[in-house]
């Protein structure tokens, strides 16, 4: 485990009778990005969701950093999700809150700096993404890219984020605004050592930000691997995806 | 859907609200408190509901006066109308009036509001930001309706009652003092208690049928429709089996003769 970021053990997750993951196992080194690909349905978000705790596993462990998280309650969660960032599909922004107020959300709630301090950090954080001058406006006067821009920035405003979830962040967006999404992504990672996990299926953005990949179908590891690896792969179920 | 499974139905539904109860007790001894969400949603939840209120209660008492008249005339105690009106405002009608009412208004807001926020993932997002849902959304909503819906009912009573003097007045041409008199002698500690402690219950009951409903919203917009409805359809049950409990208890309290 030393070393790993996040590591699985056997995961495997149900609900309402439904098993989603089966005995999932996989690691995630330091400052890697793993892509995580499958079909809709095939239990990529639901590995997400278990790493920031937002669900629990039927069965098997799950460590962040060392520490086993499974048996953690919600103030112990808190606690652990401080270190992650995660930009939910869609972006998640809160639609009550302007921009600003979405990407120094965490800093208000932690009250350590005062509004001038927090309106800086908000206005250095636009502007690595270009959207400064949106400081002021709601989530729904943006375009889908600009909301993935916004909502990695809201996630990066945790002072300590180390660790770096992304739910399908180019779905949807035209080939230039997912380019430049994943551009961003491969700049947190080398100039911040940020760790990544990416859930996606589009392949041409998979292979433009990914280190290693872990292919899932129907809630199974059906591989894991480098990207040579994987275009050398023969298994059907990962060929057809690829194709 | 089975007999079986609409018991369970019921069973998950008082388990979740009764979970939910409890953690939101909980998060009123343990910081932060967002004063500010409180006072944010005392203003919409409670000020908001400021003109139906007083059109329910107004209309109540106008309609109600109207039927009290005539059946009080035929026993030759109209001048008792004042009194009977306040107590049947102040001990049933105002309480339930208001609390269905502002169930309709407000626990259906909150639900939809809520569910809205869970089917775009925005709850997510405000737990993986570090920020319990509990202690930032449901207990601001709770405490706002449990603060607003008495001082809503007090409203509502006072223009139930001002609505019974406008008819007794212009129709049934009583005199303002014999009415008002009347109205006196009903404004006692028993009708007082009984007109403030059921508004906190209902309240409550409002807030948290809909935080309830809202926070386990699935389904998208058709899922957030269906959600609303359960949550006014239950949260109105509820207030009218709690009513009869409170005033049962209420009855044996203060020895009113059933």
């Amino acid at each position: 485990m030393t070393g790993d970021m996040i590591a699985f053990e056997q995961v495997t997750c149900s609900y309402e009778n439904q098993v989603v993951l089966k005995e999932v196992t996989f690691r995630v080194a330091s400052r890697e990005t793993k892509v995580i690909i499958g079909a809709s349905g095939s239990g990529k978000t639901t590995i997400l969701r278990l790493i920031l705790g937002l669900l629990k596993p039927s069965a098997g462990r799950i460590f962040i950093e060392g520490q086993e998280i499974s048996e953690l309650d919600e103030e112990e969660l808190i606690a652990l999700r401080r270190k992650i960032g995660m930009v939910f599909q869609e972006g998640a922004l809160f639609d009550s809150m302007t921009v600003g107020e979405n990407v120094g959300y965490r800093l208000f709630e932690e009250g350590d700096l005062s509004e001038p301090e927090i309106e800086d950090r908000v206005r250095h954080l636009l502007g690595f993404v270009g959207l400064e001058e949106a400081i002021d406006m709601m989530p729904d006067e943006l375009s889908g890219g600009m909301r993935r821009r916004v909502a990695i920035m809201r996630a990066l405003a945790a002072v300590d984020a180390r660790m770096m979830l992304y739910d399908e962040p180019t779905t949807g967006l035209d080939p230039m605004t997912a380019r430049t999404i994943c551009d961003l992504i491969r700049r947190l990672r080398d100039a911040q050592g940020v760790t990544s996990v990416m859930v996606t299926h589009q392949m041409a953005d998979a292979f433009r930000v990914g280190d290693r990949f872990l292919a899932i179908h129907e809630g199974e590891v059906v591989f894991e691997g480098t990207a040579e690896e994987l275009r050398q792969c023969k298994d059907e179920r990962v060929r057809g995806f690829l194709v | 859907m089975t007999p079986a499974e609409r018991i369970k139905g019921w069973v998950d539904e008082v388990q979740s609200l009764s979970r939910l109860a409890g953690r939101t007790g909980a998060a009123l001894f343990q910081r932060p408190w967002y004063g500010k969400e409180m006072i944010e949603q005392m203003d919409l939840l409670g000020v908001g509901s400021l003109g139906i209120v007083i059109l329910t209660g107004l209309f109540a008492g106008m309609a109600l006066a109207m039927q009290f008249s005539v059946e009080l005339a035929s026993f030759g105690a109209k001048s008792y109308l004042g009194r009977a009106i306040t107590v049947s405002i102040l001990r049933e009608l105002g309480p339930v009036l208001t609390g269905l009412m502002v169930a309709g208004r407000v626990c259906s807001g909150i639900t939809a509001e809520l569910g809205a926020m869970r089917v775009t993932q925005q709850i997510d997002a405000m737990r993986v930001l570090g920020t319990d849902p509990v202690k930032r959304l449901v207990l601001p909503r709770i405490v706002a309706v449990v603060v607003m819906l008495p001082i809503l009912t007090i409203i509502s009573d006072a223009m139930g009652v001002l609505g019974g003097f406008f008819i007794s007045f212009f129709v049934s041409r009583m005199g303002a003092p014999i009415y008002w008199s009347e109205v006196g002698q009903a404004v006692i500690f028993q009708n007082v208690v009984g007109a403030l402690v059921k508004p906190f219950l209902f309240g409550f009951i409002i807030a948290i049928v809909g935080c309830d409903h809202g926070l386990r919203t699935a389904g998208g917009t058709k899922g957030i429709g269906a959600s609303t409805t359960r949550a006014v359809v239950f949260s109105s049950v509820m207030i009218l089996v709690a009513n009869f409990l409170l005033t049962k208890l209420l009855v044996g309290l203060f020895g009113w003769s059933a």
